[in-house]
């Protein structure tokens, strides 16, 4: 290896040879040892590398912070129900029994909240209904006789 | 990260693709780790980095099928995903931009009488000003402990045109150090 191609691999990788690609770890080894004026220039890669390293534990999360986001990717992934399934959870839960109570009830809640929003098209008054009411009555009435 | 047998890896994956679910957890509690580092030293933020390390395994899970282990190493297309997120993330906060207009570190970040709680600060300053695809080849490399090759497959460019970064961004965090030395 000539020192052109050792300075361009130890600008690249730094002084630790382990962090060099494997093709060209035992030809740098030999060459550092067969030419020991280049150590000089692995010292001070070895200065950048120093000051990069104090950065290496700097970002690790501890493992116990880190639970709670694995437990919120299974919940997303592993762990997510249908709709549906949520439904069915919630109509048949083991620490309560109003809720099939009151998914009894929804029909009937539907069926009012749908009666109070459709508008029929046409309003009785409370007159309009007596008044009806009487010719009602006045029929029976003729009928009768 | 925990290493593991190519073929091991192989065996799980296969089985996440076949919705194993205990495969996947497995599989995420070794990859979350260094997965939520990377976001977190790209990002240098880490609330950002948890959303992002979630989106990387929720995209595992859904998109596995896609994922050839014979191709590649788990570990190289986990990063890769982070990676496209961070610049994503980047893009929408046009941090781009920002960085390459941020001031310069000043020489009095220097001095002897720093603790190395300030010396790191000052070196992940340093790190942050350098152009984004130098600051992720050396992220990859150097922290991450990919080898040339993966890190090329994550930022898909060539191992020279890796090397090629990572030797600038070597160079200019050395001059950089060697100017401003006391």
């Amino acid at each position: 290896m000539n020192k052109v191609k050792f300075d361009h691999l130890l600008a690249t990788y730094g002084a630790e040879l382990e962090k060099w690609p494997e093709e060209h770890r035992i030809t740098a080894k030999l060459a550092l040892t067969s030419h020991s004026d280049w150590e000089k220039d692995v010292n001070d890669a070895r200065h950048l590398d120093n000051h990069l390293d104090s950065l290496l534990s700097s970002y690790s999360v501890d493992r116990s912070e880190l639970a709670g986001l694995e437990q919120a990717i299974l919940d997303k992934t592993i762990y997510k129900r249908s709709a549906l399934d949520q439904f069915l959870d919630w109509m048949a839960p083991a620490e309560s029994i109003w809720h099939p109570a009151l998914a009894a009830c929804l029909p009937i809640l539907v069926g009012l909240s749908i009666g109070l929003m459709v508008d029929i098209g046409e309003q009785y008054s409370l007159e309009d209904e007596l008044t009806l009411t009487g010719l009602e009555s006045a029929t029976w009435e003729i009928r009768d006789e | 990260m925990i290493e593991q047998k190519p073929d091991q890896e192989a065996v799980l994956i296969t089985r996440v693709q076949a919705g194993d679910s205990a495969a996947f957890q497995l599989l995420l509690q070794q990859n979350l780790p260094v997965i939520h580092q990377y976001a977190n030293r790209m990002l240098d933020n880490s609330a950002e980095a948890a959303d992002v390390a979630q989106e990387v395994f929720i995209r595992f899970w859904r998109k596995s099928k896609t994922f050839d282990p014979k191709k590649a190493k788990l570990s190289t297309w986990l990063h890769q995903i982070a990676h496209n997120l961070c610049m994503d993330y980047f893009r929408k906060q046009s941090r781009l931009t920002e960085l390459e207009n941020r001031e310069e570190p000043t020489s009095a970040l220097l001095e002897n009488d720093l603790d190395q709680e300030q010396r790191t600060e000052y070196m992940k300053l340093l790190i942050s000003n350098l152009p984004e695809r130098q600051r992720s080849a050396l992220i990859l490399c150097h922290y991450q402990g990919l080898s040339n090759k993966q890190a090329a497959t994550i930022l898909d460019i060539s191992v020279d045109a890796l090397e090629s970064l990572l030797s600038r961004a070597r160079r200019t965090l050395k001059k950089t150090l060697m100017e401003q030395s006391p």
